[in-house]
Parts: C-alpha cells; structure tokens; sequence
C-alpha cells in the first residue's frame, strides 16, 4: 500500500517512492527481461518526469481493491472496485471471443483487468497496447504486475505500426482509455484496423453519384479508386435521371409546384435504390455531394445496418443542406476543417473528417497534343469553369491579354463575348484536360458569389488545382488556407491573393517556360504521390474500418458471399471463379458467376459447363413460369 | 443416305420434362430392343416422371433429375449456388461412370446438350454441345426436326417427331404404336371408380380431357359443355373427364353445367390409374396432350383438337385410325412461345363437328367423309380432317378425310417428305403425291414472295451449289500448296462465307425453299474435328447434298 485510500499522492514523490520499492524493482526487473523496449520507454519516462518536472497528467487515487490510475482526469480503471469490475469485463470479454486465440486490449491502466483477462481467457494469447507512457510507467510503480509481465504475449507503449498487430489477433478498445486518448486510440485503430480492413474486409460498396454538376466525374474517379484498391464497388450512377429531372421545368413554372414535384422525382429515385439495395444488397454507402437520395431512405438503408457516407465536396457555408442531411450519415467527410468540422458534427452526423479533392491519375494526364487540337483547345492563358461572380469581375479586367474562358454561366455581353469559347457549352473532363495541356498559364481562381476578387477568407482546395498539378500543367491558383497543406506555395505551386498580383504573375511566367516545367512537373510528382483518389478514399476506409471493423466484420462473416465461398471451398476451380466474382462486385447468385461465360470463344472448362448447364435450367423455368402465368 | 446401324449395347435416352415426350421415345426404346436384344437401355428424365417411366416397357434404369431442387438451391442462391452445382456434378459423374455407348437426346434444350457433353458419351445423337458450348446435332434427322421446328418451316414438314428421334437414333424395327403397360392395380382401381360415377346411360365410355399445357390451347368451357350434352343425350354416352387436380379449375365449370352422365376423375388418378381409365374407355377426346399419348399407348382411340401452337402431322397420335382436327388459319400452327390474345383458330372447330367425329370413330368408320354428311359441319377453308395412318416405309402420315383443298402446303409437304425420305432413308415412295391435285409447272412458275419463283430459286440455289464445288476443290488446292500464300486462303474462306449467307437469304426469300437452305445451315454448323482437308471433304459433300437436294425436290414437285 502506497497511501490511504481515496489520498491524492504528489507526483514526484510517488515516482521517488516506487523506483525505490522492491515491488517496482520486481515489475521493472520483468519488464526489462520480457519487453526490454518498452523498459527503455519507462526508464526515460522517469528520468524526463524528474528532471524536466514536465506537467503530469496522472494521478494515482486508492481504493480498498489498491491503486486507480487517472490519465487527463478520467480513472483507467474502475473507480472504487477495480477488481471486481475488472473480473466481470474480463468474463464478458472471454465469452464473446471464444473460438479466437489472440486478442490485442487497447488500455493497460493499472493492470487489473489485463490480470482478470488472463485469469478467465486461460487459451487466449493476450498482447497489450498503452496509448500513454506515464499511465503504464505509474501502474509500474505502484502494483505488483508480475502475473502480466510474465505472461503477455506482447506489450507496446504508444502508436502503432500497422504491422503491429497480427492477422488473426482481434482488437478491444477500453472505453476508459478512449475517453482519456480518443485521438491516440482512433491512430492505433486507424493503423492496426484501417489497414487490416482495406485487406481482409470485403464490404460491398455503392457509390451514388449526383444527377448532374462538377462532382458527377469526381464520382467516377472514386469508384475507379475503389476499385484499384480492391473493394467491391457498385456504381450508382443517377445521371441518366438529369434528363427527367430538367424536364419537370418544361411543364412546371411556379416555384413551389416545381420544388415539390423535384422532391417527389428525388422520393422516386432515392425508393428506386431502396429496392437496388433490396435486390443487390451493399454493406457501406458512400454518397457524393448532391447524390439524390432522401432522409428517409438513408435511415431506411441505416436500419438494414449500411454504413452511410457522405463526401461533401463543397463549401459548408453556401450550400447547408447538411443542416438536415449530417444527420442521416454515419460518417462525413469534408473539404474543410474547423468550424465545418463542428458543424456537422453538431448537426448530428456520427463522425466529420477532413478529406480533400484529389486527382485521377488515369484521367488527369499530361498529353502531347496534335497541332490542330493545340490550335481547338490551346492559348497562352486559359481558365475553365463556371462565370461565378468573382470571376467574372477578375476576368473582365483582363481582356486585353490573350486569355480563353470556358464553361457555363458567362455573361454573353462584352467583353465575355470575346473570351468566352464555344459558346460557353459544358465541357468532359476528356476535353478540359486538353485545354490544361496546351495551355502556357492556367489560371484557377475559386468560386466566390459574395467576394469581387480572390476570397481572402477561402479555405479549401478545388478539384482544378490538383487536376492541373496531375496534367503536368503549370497554373496561377489564389491562395487559400488550406493549400498549403497539399502543395508547397512558390514551390510546387504559384499563387496568386488579387488580381494585380495575378497579373503581374502572368507576365512574368509568361517569358519563363522553362521556370514554368520546374514548378508543373513538381506538381505533377506531389499529385501522383499524395493526391490521387486512390490515396483519399484509402484514407476514407481506414476511417471507416477503423470505427466499424467489428460491425463490418460481423456483417460480412454469415452474408451470402461468405456462405458461398465456404461451400464452395472443395470445389477449387468454382472457389476461383467464386472469389473473382466476388472481388468484382457480383452479386452471390448463379448470375454473378456465369456472366463471363460466353459459349463459341474458346473450350469451356467442366466447371463452367456445369455453370453454364444450371444457367440455362434457370432460364427455361423462368420461361416455363412465365408461360404458366400467361405470358 | 439412310445412316448404317451400329451396335448398341448401353444407351442413353435423355427425355426430360414432359409426360408426351416419354410416351413417344417408347417406340425407339422398343425398336433398340428389338434390333439389340443385349442392350442396356437408361432414361434420364426430370424426377416427377420417374414413377410414370415404370410402367413403360423395355426400360432397364431409370435416372432422375431433380429439376425443382435445382430451382430451389438456386433460388436460395449463395451456397445455394453451390448446392446446385454439386448435384449437377453428382449426375455428370454418374453419367460418365455407366460408360454409355450410344445416346439419344429427345430434348432439344441448351441444358440436356450440356449434360451430354458433362457425361462424355462418344456417340449421339439429337442435341449435344461441343467443347465451346455451341449447340451440335449429331444427325441429319435431328437436324430435319431442327429445321422444321425452329424456323418456321413446320408446315413443309410431315413427318411425326416419334419417327424424326427413332430414325435419329438409327432405329427401323418399331412397334407403330406408342407403349405403355396398364397395372392390374390400377385397373381395379378405376373400375371401382367408374362403378362410383352412377352413369345412367349404358353407352360407349368417352373420356374427355379439357385441360391443355397453354390457355391458347384451351378450347372454350361451353364448346365442352355442347359436345358432352350432346354426347350424353344423343349417343347415350357416358362421359369421364379427366386431367390433374390443377385442371379441376378448367373442369369444375364444365361438370357444373353437365351434371347428368359425367364424372369427374380429374385430381382421383395418378399416371398408371389415367392409363387404365383410358384403357377401359371407348375414346377419347382432347387436344394435344400427354393424355392423348397415353391413350394411344393403351389402344384406345383418340379425336384430337390441333389448336394453337398444336399440329397434327408433328405430334399427332402415333397409331393407326386416330381423328386429327386440324384448323386452317393463316396463323397457325402458331409460335409455342408466343401468347395468344386473340384464339379465332378454336372457332374454326364446332362441338357439333367434334360430336359428329367421336360418333363414327365410335362407330369404327374411318375414312373419306362424304361431303354431303360433313356439310355444315366442315367449312373446307377453315379446317381439316385427318386420320392417322402408317406409310408403306413404316412412317406414321396423316391421310386427310376432309377436303384439303384450302391447305397451300399440302402438295410441298408431300414433295417434302418424299425428299427427305429419298435423302436421309434411301427410300422411294411408290405412291407418289397422291392426296391431292399435283401441281403443274405452270404453278411452279406462279410468282412467290417478292415476285420470286419456284424455278428461280431453285435454280439459284443448285447454282450456289455448284459455286461452292467449284471454291472447295480451290480451297484444296491451295491446302495442299504448302507454299500457297495464307492471303489466297482467306480470299477463299471469305467467299464461301460469303456464298453460304447467299444460300441461307435464299431461305428467307424463296420461303418455300427454305427447309433445304436450313438444312443446308445446319450442315454446315455440325463440321466436326480439325484437319482442314477433312473439313473441305465434309463442307464438298454439303455443297454436294445442296445441289441434289434442289434438284430431288424439284422432281418430286413435278411427280
């Protein structure tokens, strides 16, 4: 015993008190033999604690079981029974992981229910993770610990590396230790499940698209993403709908009938992929901004235990329909930070997380364009986008240079009539990326309605300012708060905080190509290695597979998939075929597995004949069936 | 040429999924008894018919397929899917294990073709598929019965499908009838049955059976309801009706308004009982059902109602002196596949006619009905009366009793069969186009579709014919260069491509042509193996068969 129970100790002395006893000797003694690493950690602990009298955030309080660690004010342990407490967690624990030899506990405390877990799990290979050196250098001090020293299987302080932990081993976070470290504990689950997930979870995923606007290609980007990292991707794509959706404007003038039959066209398609998840069942849906789909539906779809995501790829403050929606999502993913962030949090979203724009390296490619095309597409400056306010105001001011605007929404009075290209049609991504390839200085200024010029206030980074990076095309960007974080500014990047400084920067690059090359191609490279698509929607999973690792896993361990491949496990050519159909987002029918089946174009294996043989029993009954009902 | 007869010991019948279909692979089963007293003969058919296929004869095993079960894992999908696929195995492992040495695919599936590729037998004959998956039928009369099925050639053709697979396997000896054995059970069971029904008449027994595969087919509740009053009250018959417990729903409303000397056995008799019912009745009247096969299996006579997608000279009774009531309609013989809103084929049949029939086959009278009994009863433009009989080769024909006049295709199915049976049997009818007026080459000149003739078309197609003769021994030649230039190949090869779509357009123009320009097709689908000399000397003898064929058949026009 240290001190009474309930007795505050001061800091120091206890760290004097327990180096000195024998029972902290003992626990050191272990720990050195057992886990020599993590006896270096503790061993600079307390030579940092003492010398440097840093502000320590644990305290130790007793209880009539012993000691009690608090870390930032909450116990690590049960407040004043910790060994009872600890023994019924422990029971719990090792009857809901029966069947597993490994478990990872995420909270070591002050020991007490790793102790109880060994007790009650006698099989179970326990390895232990502590997000914080003085909670563990202070249990160290103050129980005796040799029953877990000697018999852990592992033992880490701190973060993680992914390979920290084993395939087979599961996770349990402490809940205490989750209050005390959220950040810590969401970078161990992020780096030990994240990771995991991305390989040994195979959700189902559905990407819905908007009917139309800037993120309709952006949702054709993430799904090629998905698929390049292997998940089982549906495409959703609503755009075939636009046509209809702008057809209720032919009939419908007065605003309040044409709001209410546009909600009822987004009620109809949001129930059309209710009966989509119906007959083809997805596990997570990621949703871009704009994607039509209801509340209701989403909650609908939530019930059925689907992850919802929303990646909302827009500014918070001009379109709000979060303030309804952040709801309905389990998770969020913005383009902004800070007060967005909290927002939508607040708005009841389950988690918000910052997720920038990116680019397709497939799509987004330097191209050595034909002369022709150069003369179509090509000028020594170019912008491409819509005639927003603040463009329109910068823009007229430079019509005197040799500049060409494309895309919707410009004013057709001078001097845009001049400027203005191809009647200021809407462009395909095929065709702006031709424009950034022959241009000398792009210029990307982003979207304000309210600011005349460059936003002095924006924060986020458009799709445009890594889409050029990616093309290898050299642009003039206006500064925003968060470009830094993504491209090095004068470096990687040029920018630009008013239209005279914009000026002055065309003229000067205008003369200097080769200085022009320099900064495109460093672009390029940041592009392609930090902002691809690919490398977001991975940081999307690992967020995702991070929190509902166990929910997914649970989900994906008796789906039909999962049915199918275990029975089809002694089949080996089937079990193949299986799997590839699987990873390709078929459904777990015969359908998915004969749809690349194609009589005349090569010898049929037995396996797919077999295949082939139930396809065509399945059409003639259908036809039969269908005959029987008249036709 | 008549295929030469090899020794069967172990065959194969694959008859799957309907009762009719069964009954009619009996004279074939008893024919390769006949020829191959030795020989092993095995159905496989969908489960339901297994029981039935007990009570036919010269069966040795019978293999069963479980179709609902296949439906069901199916349905359920995931490991479902593989619940499926695992019994599918277990059958084509099976299959492969009993070593058949010949076998016979009645079905004309894509899903019986795949199996029979699965269970590895050498010979076949009927549908089977190659390594790829693509359809092959492995013998002319398979390939007659595909030509004039599939592709709107039914009208040219005369010969019964119980004929076309019995020939396909290469069978000649047969019984001319279907076969079915009647149990002593079942027959004391349906005399007690007949004893329940408290008939009041004392007259001929006449089952009739109202139900059909398809609502198209189904002759109208009150055609029923006039034929069986006026069958009770005038004939003093006693009336069965009978069919499955679905049909009760299609006869409860006949029953219903005939109560007097009509009993309802439908839903009361399994397959063996309905065969025994049949077998103590004096006829019986139905459309072209299951129930009609089995009838005819037990000797009893049938007046049977062509309607729809049903055509007589196809699947018409197989045994001497059965009616066929066929109607005339520019629709009809219509697509199996195809609904029917509009069935104006069923009022080209009156009950009084119907009544007319049964009475003489009760009668036993058969044969020409003289025009002045038939009036008012047989309008000859709108159907026709045959009657079943069998050819000097053997071959069950429908001779018709009614004036034919109205029935364009008559003549050409007459040409028709003595070609292929000239072509595929070797053999020369006697008798020559002896049903009704020959037609002269004046009518063989009559413009056709488009303004095409007869004699146009032939000649077109014999010139094809001879062109393809003429590309083939190029194409030998070149073969056999080895230094000829692959480009002097291919110029060849798209030729005769080139040359084969000219014949099979000539189908589609000269319609009345087109069953040897089909024939011709499948010919040609069915090249097997892979030595290009080999694939010449077969594609030379289709160009071969082309050219006689279009020349036989105009012959047989003119004769």
């Amino acid at each position: 015993m240290l001190a009474n129970p309930g007795e505050l100790i001061n800091e120091q002395e206890c760290l004097s008190r327990g180096c000195n006893s024998e029972m902290a000797k003992a626990n050191l003694g272990l720990l050195k033999e057992r886990f020599p690493e993590v006896f270096r950690l503790v061993q600079q602990a307390l030579t940092t604690i003492k010398t440097e009298k840093e502000i320590i955030q644990t305290q130790i309080t007793e209880t009539t079981d012993g000691p009690v660690i608090y870390f930032k004010e909450v116990c690590q342990d049960h407040a004043t029974k910790p060994i009872a407490a600890a023994k019924r967690w422990a029971n719990q624990t090792a009857a809901a992981k029966k069947g597993q030899s490994r478990l990872c506990v995420v909270g070591f405390g002050a020991g007490y229910h790793v102790e109880a877990l060994l007790h009650a799990a006698e099989g179970l290979k326990i390895s232990v993770i502590e997000p914080s050196i003085e909670v563990f250098t202070r249990a160290i001090l103050s129980r005796d610990l040799s029953c877990c020293m000697s018999r852990l299987c592992s033992l880490k302080i701190g973060g993680v590396d992914e390979q920290s932990l084993l395939d087979e081993e599961d996770l349990v976070v402490r809940p205490q230790c989750q209050a005390a470290s959220p950040d810590r504990c969401l970078s161990i689950r992020s780096a030990i499940l994240g990771k995991r997930g991305l390989t040994a979870l195979k959700p189902s995923f559905a990407v819905l698209g908007p009917v139309e606007g800037g993120t309709l290609p952006i949702a054709s980007y993430t799904l090629r993403a998905f698929g390049l990292l292997g998940q089982r991707v549906k495409d959703w794509n609503m755009s075939d709908f636009a046509a209809g959706y702008h057809n209720l404007d032919r009939f419908l003038k007065q605003p309040h009938r044409l709001a209410s039959l546009q909600k009822q066209y987004v009620e109809m398609m949001s129930n059309m992929l209710l009966e989509a998840a119906e007959e083809k069942p997805i596990d997570v849906l990621i949703c871009m901004a704009q994607a039509p789909i209801s509340g209701e539906a989403l909650t609908k779809l939530r019930r059925k235990g689907v992850i919802t995501v929303l990646w909302f790829m827009e500014d918070y403050l001009r379109f709000t329909y979060w303030t309804e929606m952040a709801r309905h999502y389990d998770y969020v993913f913005t383009i902004q930070k800070g007060a967005c962030i909290d927002a939508i949090k607040k708005a009841g979203a389950g988690e918000v997380h910052y997720l920038p724009v990116a680019c397709d390296p497939q799509i987004h490619v330097p191209l050595d364009l034909p002369l022709e095309e150069q003369t179509r597409w090509g000028s020594p400056i170019s912008f491409v986008g819509a005639g927003y306010y603040n463009r329109q105001q910068t823009f007229a001011f430079m019509a005197d240079m040799p500049l060409k605007l494309w895309g919707t929404e410009w004013p057709i009075g001078k001097p845009f009539d001049m400027l203005v290209q191809e009647n200021g049609r809407r462009l395909l991504p095929t065709e702006y990326i031709k424009i950034f390839n022959s241009t000398a200085v792009n210029l990307n200024l982003h979207s304000s309605t309210e600011r005349s010029g460059v936003d002095p206030s924006g924060d986020f980074v458009n799709p445009r300012t890594f889409e050029l990076a990616a093309c290898g095309a050299f642009q003039l960007v206006d500064h925003r708060s968060l470009l830094p974080e993504v491209f090095e500014p004068e470096r990687e990047i040029v920018t630009f905080s008013n239209v005279n400084e914009l000026k002055d920067k065309i003229y000067y690059y205008l003369n200097r190509p080769e200085e022009r090359q320099v900064i495109a191609q460093r672009a390029r490279q940041r592009a392609l290695r930090d902002h691809s698509y690919q490398s977001r929607i991975e940081s999307m999973l690992s967020v995702i597979y991070s929190s509902k690792y166990d929910q997914i896993r649970l989900r994906d361990k008796d789906s039909p998939w999962r049915r199918m491949l275990r029975r089809a496990k002694r089949h080996e050519e089937l079990y193949r075929r299986c799997e590839k159909a699987f990873l390709a987002g078929e459904e777990a029918n015969l359908d998915g597995l004969v749809g690349d089946i194609v009589a005349g174009q090569g010898d049929l294996s037995e396996t797919e004949q077999k295949l082939l043989f139930l396809q065509h029993i399945k059409s003639q009954i259908m036809h039969i069936n269908k005959e029987e009902r008249g036709g | 040429m008549q295929q030469p007869q090899e020794i069967k010991n172990n065959v194969l019948l694959v008859n799957i999924t309907r009762l009719g279909d069964m009954l009619q692979a009996t004279p074939t089963i008893a024919g390769i008894k006949q020829e191959n007293p030795n020989c092993k003969v095995t159905v496989l058919v969908e489960k339901q018919f297994e029981e039935v296929c007990k009570v036919l004869p010269y069966i040795d095993e019978v293999i069963s397929l479980d179709l609902t079960s296949i439906v069901l894992a199916l349905g359920r999908q995931a490991d479902g899917v593989v619940e499926a696929y695992e019994y599918v195995d277990e059958i084509a492992r099976d299959l492969r294990s009993r070593d058949f040495d010949f076998c016979l695919n009645m079905s004309s599936s894509a899903y019986t073709a795949l199996l029979l590729r699965l269970s590895g037998v050498k010979r076949n004959a009927g549908w089977t598929s190659d390594g790829e998956g693509n359809r092959v039928i492995e013998s002319a009369w398979s390939r007659l019965f595909a030509t004039s099925v599939f592709h709107q050639n039914r009208e040219y053709n005369s010969f019964n499908i119980v004929d076309i697979f019995r020939c396909a396997a290469s069978v000649r000896k047969h019984p001319q009838k279907l076969l079915m054995n009647v149990e002593e059970q079942a027959l004391n069971y349906v005399k007690k049955l007949i004893e329940e029904a408290s008939f009041t008449n004392d007259g001929p027994l006449i089952c009739i059976q109202a139900g059909a595969s398809q609502a198209k087919r189904q002759w109208a509740t009150e055609n029923f309801v006039r034929l069986i009053r006026a069958l009770t009250s005038e004939h003093n018959a006693r009336v069965v009706l009978s069919g499955s417990k679905s049909e009760l729903a299609i006869i409860g409303p006949i029953a219903n308004e005939c109560r007097e000397n009509v009993f309802v056995a439908a839903g009361k008799t399994n397959i063996p009982q309905l065969a025994a019912l049949l077998s103590v009745s004096d006829l019986l009247i139905t459309g072209d059902t299951g129930p009609m096969h089995i009838s005819v299996a037990v000797d009893t006579p049938v007046v049977s109602l062509f309607l729809a997608s049903a055509y007589g000279f196809e699947t018409g009774p197989y045994s001497d002196g059965n009616i066929i009531i066929q109607p005339l309609i520019g629709c009809g013989p219509c697509n199996p596949n195809k609904p029917c809103s509009q069935t104006d084929c069923h009022e080209h049949i009156s009950p009084e006619l119907v009544t007319f029939l049964a009475a003489r086959r009760l009668e036993g009278v058969i044969g020409k009905l003289p025009s002045e009994i038939s009036k008012g009863l047989i309008d000859p433009s709108k159907v026709i009366v045959y009657q079943s009989f069998f050819d000097e080769f053997g071959f069950c024909d429908l001779r018709p009793l009614s004036d034919d006049r109205y029935d364009d295709y008559s003549y050409l199915r007459r040409s028709y069969r003595r070609l292929w049976m000239d072509e595929l049997e070797g053999k020369i009818y006697t008798q020559g186009n002896t049903f009704n007026t020959p037609f002269t080459i004046v009518e063989l000149d009559r413009p056709l579709r488009g303004g095409a003739s007869f004699e146009e078309g032939l000649t077109l197609l014999s010139d094809l014919a001879a062109r393809g003769q003429e590309l083939i021994k190029e194409l030998v030649t070149l073969i056999e260069n080895v230094k000829a230039p692959v480009e002097a190949l291919a110029i060849v090869n798209h030729e005769l491509s080139e040359l084969d779509r000219k014949i099979e357009q000539i189908g589609f123009h000269y319609s009345n042509l087109s069953p040897i320009s089909r024939m011709f097709i499948f010919d040609k689908e069915n090249l097997g193996g892979s030595n290009a000399l080999e694939l010449a000397s077969q594609m030379k003898e289709i160009y071969e068969a082309l050219l006689r064929r279009s020349k036989k058949f105009r012959h047989y026009l003119l004769n």
